[in-house]
């Protein structure tokens, strides 16, 4: 492993996740430069890193240095939070979280209960068969079977992911199952006029 | 007026994207639980495999030859006759020689000597619960990748859902109650450690979901071969054949082996130098094996 490409890459990080905390934390007429400024020094640590210690080994190292620093940080400022936490406790008021009631509203499981269902069998069979869809579509453009088998594999999960969080943010139960008819309405007719 | 339209839609959008983000969690937080214990376990299943079996023999320099002669050595017990086997030359992490056939696996000594039966319950069943979760294997393979499905999705929903989620990145408040606490420590440990969480959950996802998607395309275009989906991905097995045929070079196959391990070089260069300090009687590896390794390393 090379040291200093390592050791930059270090610096890089550090700088980049300071530079994050000064722009998030009050918003500045320079805060889209400094937010700019500090991922582009995350991302220059973290490709020095790869130079140093091979993109697989070292952006693993890079990525944990990420956190690692950003953890420090965060417990230093717990820390401080925390000896000071009997003066704010009269000032600070409570924040969108705490408004939540500790009380479910009536029918909330159920409610859960039937986004969960729409979210993962039934939108996890969508996207299998908008999956298809693509791979059949990908063999007639003449796409190598490997590449497109590879392609398939990847995109089901995430078409699925997308359908999932669409399903359970917009939890109004017709929508969804509207959504999810238009989603595979294509799929299967494309389907069913390729075989 | 429309500022105050919009901040409405974004509240309400905000407590959509938390509610989803909670619906998530409820349905598959055990189970996740389940898998990144097991996961974290499974990290270190090559050292656990060398604690469950401490007696197995290690660190031992193996021939080409010795290699072929354990391998004749197991299929020559072998019963029923195997379609598939492996031998698993040392490596660091794992110091061991094994010979796995299709219903077994076996340790050999330096010689190529069988000397034991594998047999690592306890990792298998880490192993097996991260993979599977002890369901039938498809489906298990099927659920794990579901439930990396809904991580990602959770990791996603849970971006969405706080409106100050990268502004109080760095904030972590103790004053207020209890549960404004809690949901700190949850927002904070999510967006930091979420580079790891959406390559674990993307990566599960990918594989978990594989066979299933596999499953579907053989359905359509291979009246339900799954192999021949993987084929052009992974390559194909040779058609069946039962007649007897001689076993194949397996110390010329294990002989190039010596030059690309590069752990095991480090134990390779050590004999080598022991042999030139012996100058005498030859180690288990013969004369053009080792000058090899002397000129590589």
């Amino acid at each position: 492993m090379e040291t200093l490409p390592a050791f930059l890459g270090t610096i890089g990080i550090a700088l980049g996740i300071g530079l994050l905390r000064v722009s998030w934390r009050r918003k500045t007429r320079l805060h889209s430069l400094i937010t700019m400024a500090a991922w582009m020094c995350i991302f220059g640590g973290i490709f020095l890193w790869g130079q140093a210690g091979g993109v697989d080994w070292g952006v693993a190292i890079a990525t944990i240095l990420f956190i690692c620093v950003a953890m420090l940080l965060l417990v230093f400022n717990a820390g401080t939070a925390f000896v000071n936490r009997e003066d704010k406790r009269k000032t600070v008021g409570s924040t969108d979280q705490s408004k939540v009631s500790d009380e479910a509203p009536p029918g909330m499981y159920a409610k859960h209960l039937s986004t969960f269902f729409l979210a993962a069998p039934i939108g996890g069979s969508v996207a299998i068969i908008l999956t298809l869809s693509v791979f059949e579509l990908l063999q007639s453009l003449g796409v190598e079977t490997a590449n497109s088998t590879v392609t398939t594999f990847f995109l089901a999960p995430l078409l699925w992911t997308a359908i999932a969080t669409w399903i359970v943010i917009d939890n109004a139960s017709m929508r969804n199952v509207t959504l999810l008819f238009c989603c595979a309405a294509p799929g299967v007719l494309h389907l069913g006029w390729v075989k | 007026m429309p500022g105050q339209i919009e901040g409405k839609a974004s509240r309400k959008f905000v407590e959509r994207a938390l509610s989803g983000h909670s619906s998530l969690g409820l349905a598959t937080a055990a189970f996740l639980y389940l898998l990144i214990v097991s996961g974290i376990i499974s990290v270190l299943n090559h050292e656990l495999q060398r604690w469950e079996q401490p007696g197995a023999p290690e660190l031992v320099p193996i021939s080409p030859q010795a290699a072929e002669r354990a391998a004749i050595s197991t299929l020559a017990i072998q019963q029923p006759p195997t379609s598939h086997f492996f031998i698993q030359l040392p490596t660091d992490d794992l110091p061991r020689v094994v010979l796995t056939t299709d219903t077994r696996a076996v340790f050999a000594d330096g010689s190529g000597t069988i000397v034991a039966e594998e047999s690592h319950p306890w990792t298998q069943f880490v192993l097996d619960l991260h993979y599977y979760l002890h369901l039938p294997e498809k489906i298990g393979l099927t659920v794990v990748g579901m439930l990396g499905v809904m991580l990602l999705g959770s990791l996603i929903s849970g971006f969405l859902a706080p409106p100050s989620i990268f502004r109080d990145a760095f904030a972590f408040r103790f004053s207020g109650s209890a549960r404004l606490a809690q949901a700190d420590l949850h927002n904070r440990l999510s967006v930091w450690t979420s580079p790891l969480h959406i390559s674990i959950a993307l990566t599960g996802a990918i594989l978990g979901l594989a066979s299933m998607t596999a499953f579907t395309i053989a359905t359509l275009d291979h009246a339900g071969n799954t192999e021949a989906v993987f084929a052009p991905v992974f390559g194909e097995e040779p058609e069946k054949n039962d007649e007897a045929a001689p076993l194949a070079g397996i110390a010329r196959a294990a002989d190039p082996y010596a030059s690309r391990a590069s752990g095991y070089c480090d134990q390779l260069r050590d004999h080598a130098r022991t042999e030139d300090k012996r100058a005498a009687s030859p180690g288990p590896w013969d004369t053009s094996a080792s000058s090899r390794f002397r000129r590589i390393l």
